[in-house]
């Protein structure tokens, strides 16, 4: 151990009696950050609207709202961990968890905005779990609770707390009904552009890269009301002759239009919240958002070069549309049964994400972590 | 004064053992209040008996040989994992005013060391495994478990309070009493807690 001395207060003896030392516990934070629609006042919020859905059955209401419970921070960790103690700190939520096996005190700070997000990916030895939206792998993204229509949805209403933090592929297929739905002012590539190449395009779009094809705003939806609101929202004019890249897919729901939107990772609209302009000094990174392995894993890895080397630089990811991963991956985190102050990351890291697949193959999901 | 014993006020008033301070009935109150004597609280007050004269006759010219019989004092630590069980056959090195002694921890995890009565502080250097483990000892400035900080003290030494910067120490001293709590299967409770808290955490602290 290096740095600076324990130091303990002791009474001399000059009789019976001893001062008790037992090895302090290392200390380890915590920042579980919380995107857009995933605030404390989001989840109060589905739990009400759940608990008010006369549509669901009795069985289903209860299922549903103990799924928004465990989301709760720290509450639904609490309910999992006895020993785990949260509190209120101005407004924002902590907890603290002391593993005597471990012998690892736990520190846990739920953040909601994007610059806190950042800070805590620059910060030596932090754990950051982002939960919330993939935004079709543009990147983590947070907004103010209640999550009204807006720019919040993507580069945000104020650049610095809010909107995307964006760690992408440069290009993005987003479809036509997310932009109209969220309302954000979008950045498409234009017509007049090269279409983008696989190498640049997300992995979810490479397929569709042989169907792209320039059209008009007035050919990407039916309805005229919606085709005005796009435009507005894209930067070009219902009846104009300009032209985007966009491709259709063959949803559950019919066909669907997607724009071709520029992200990326590097020299972005959201810099200096992006990949690039973060120095990326955290222990462990878990990006929780839906199918994150697909779309960020080669960016932050490969491009980015933020390399795994022994125990430290660890990520994880999930395979699939994803939800409530945090809180299942968080209690096996601080539940792990061995010591770990002063010993590798590694066998905590390989039994919390044993463990969290394991509970959520229990559990019936479909995605798994990598 | 903060980080006075009754060691250190006898060996100043020329008192070979504490004891006979603090058995004197003049600290009758002191007893009640302290049941440790080798731990006081700064502003407790303590009675200091007139010193007793010992007459000793002996012819001119003689040489006489007297032997005064110290009370020693000791610096005395138990190192324990968390379970309770020592760390015993550890080497360790105990520095304090320009001295360096080195030992190894006994069978019960302990460090028993004589230093001067006045000693204020000694840094204890335990290798553990692959680790230098580092201890500044505070000595005689352990509070009366009764006291918030000599609760804290000992929550810290115990391995359940920590220093963290930026965190309220009300908030950590608040989570150090419950994580104790629940270590022990303790009823929850606030400061100042109950005798039952008090007396678990004499028995794992041993004062």
């Amino acid at each position: 151990m290096t740095g600076a001395p324990t130091v303990v207060a002791a009474s001399r003896r000059s009789g019976d009696g001893d001062n008790t030392v037992v090895d302090p516990p290392e200390v380890r934070r915590i920042v579980l950050a919380q995107g857009i629609q995933f605030t404390r006042q989001d989840i109060f919020d589905f739990i009400e609207a759940t608990r008010g859905d006369s549509e669901l059955t009795p069985e289903k209401r209860e299922v549903l709202i103990h799924r928004h419970q465990a989301e709760l921070f720290p509450e639904g960790l609490a309910e999992r961990i006895p020993g785990l103690f949260g509190y209120e700190l101005g407004g924002k939520q902590y907890a603290m968890y002391l593993n005597p096996t471990q012998n690892v005190l736990y520190l846990i700070e739920e953040v909601e905005d994007k610059e806190s997000f950042r800070r805590a990916l620059e910060t030596e030895n932090t754990i950051v779990v982002y939960n919330g939206h993939a935004r079709y792998g543009r990147g983590p993204c947070f907004g103010l609770p209640g999550a009204l229509p807006g720019d919040d949805w993507e580069d945000g209403s104020e650049s610095g707390s809010r909107g995307l933090f964006r760690m992408g592929y440069p290009y993005v297929g987003i479809p036509v009904h997310d932009i109209l739905e969220h309302g954000y002012r979008a950045n498409p590539l234009p017509g007049y552009a090269s279409p983008p190449a696989a190498r640049d395009s997300d992995p979810e779009m490479r397929p569709y890269l042989g169907a792209l094809r320039r059209r008009r705003v007035c050919e990407l939806h039916p309805d005229p009301k919606m085709v005005e609101a796009l435009a507005g929202q894209i930067g070009g004019t219902p009846l104009g002759d300009e032209l985007y890249w966009t491709f259709f897919t063959a949803g559950k729901q019919g066909r669907e239009c997607h724009i071709v939107l520029q992200a990326g990772w590097r020299d972005t609209t959201t810099a200096p919240a992006d990949l690039d302009a973060t120095d990326l000094r955290c222990r462990m990174f878990c990006h929780f958002g839906c199918s994150s392995f697909s779309h960020n894993y080669r960016i932050v890895r490969m491009l980015k070069g933020w390399q795994r080397s022994g125990d430290r630089r660890l990520a994880y990811w999930t395979s699939d549309v994803a939800q409530n991963t945090a809180s299942i991956w968080l209690y096996h985190l601080l539940t792990y049964p061995a010591l770990q102050a002063g010993q590798s990351w590694e066998p905590l890291a390989a039994y919390a994400m044993r463990q969290t697949n394991r509970e959520l193959r229990a559990t019936g999901c479909t995605w798994q972590l990598i | 004064m903060p980080g006075e014993c009754l060691a250190s006020i006898a060996d100043r008033y020329g008192f070979t053992n504490p004891l006979v301070i603090y058995n004197d009935p003049a600290n009758q109150g002191l007893r009640h209040a302290r049941t440790d004597p080798n731990v006081l609280l700064a502003g407790d007050e303590v009675a200091i008996p007139d010193a007793k004269m010992r007459i000793v006759t002996g012819a001119t010219e003689q040489r006489y040989r007297f032997v005064v019989h110290r009370q020693p004092v000791y610096l005395k630590l138990r190192l324990v994992n968390r379970d309770g069980s020592p760390k015993s056959g550890l080497a360790y090195a105990v520095e304090y005013q320009g001295r360096v002694v080195h030992g190894t921890t006994d069978s019960g995890g302990g460090i028993v060391h004589e230093v001067p009565p006045h000693l204020p502080s000694a840094e204890v250097v335990v290798r553990d495994g692959q680790e230098d483990r580092r201890y500044q000892v505070a000595l005689g400035y352990l509070d009366p478990v009764e006291e918030r900080e000599g609760l804290r003290q000992r929550l810290k030494s115990l391995g359940y309070y920590v220093d963290v910067p930026g965190i309220p120490d009300e908030l950590l001293f608040r989570y150090a009493m419950y994580a104790y709590e629940h270590a022990h299967d303790l009823p929850p409770q606030h400061y100042p807690p109950d005798q039952q808290m008090y007396h678990k955490l004499r028995l794992d602290y041993r004062s």
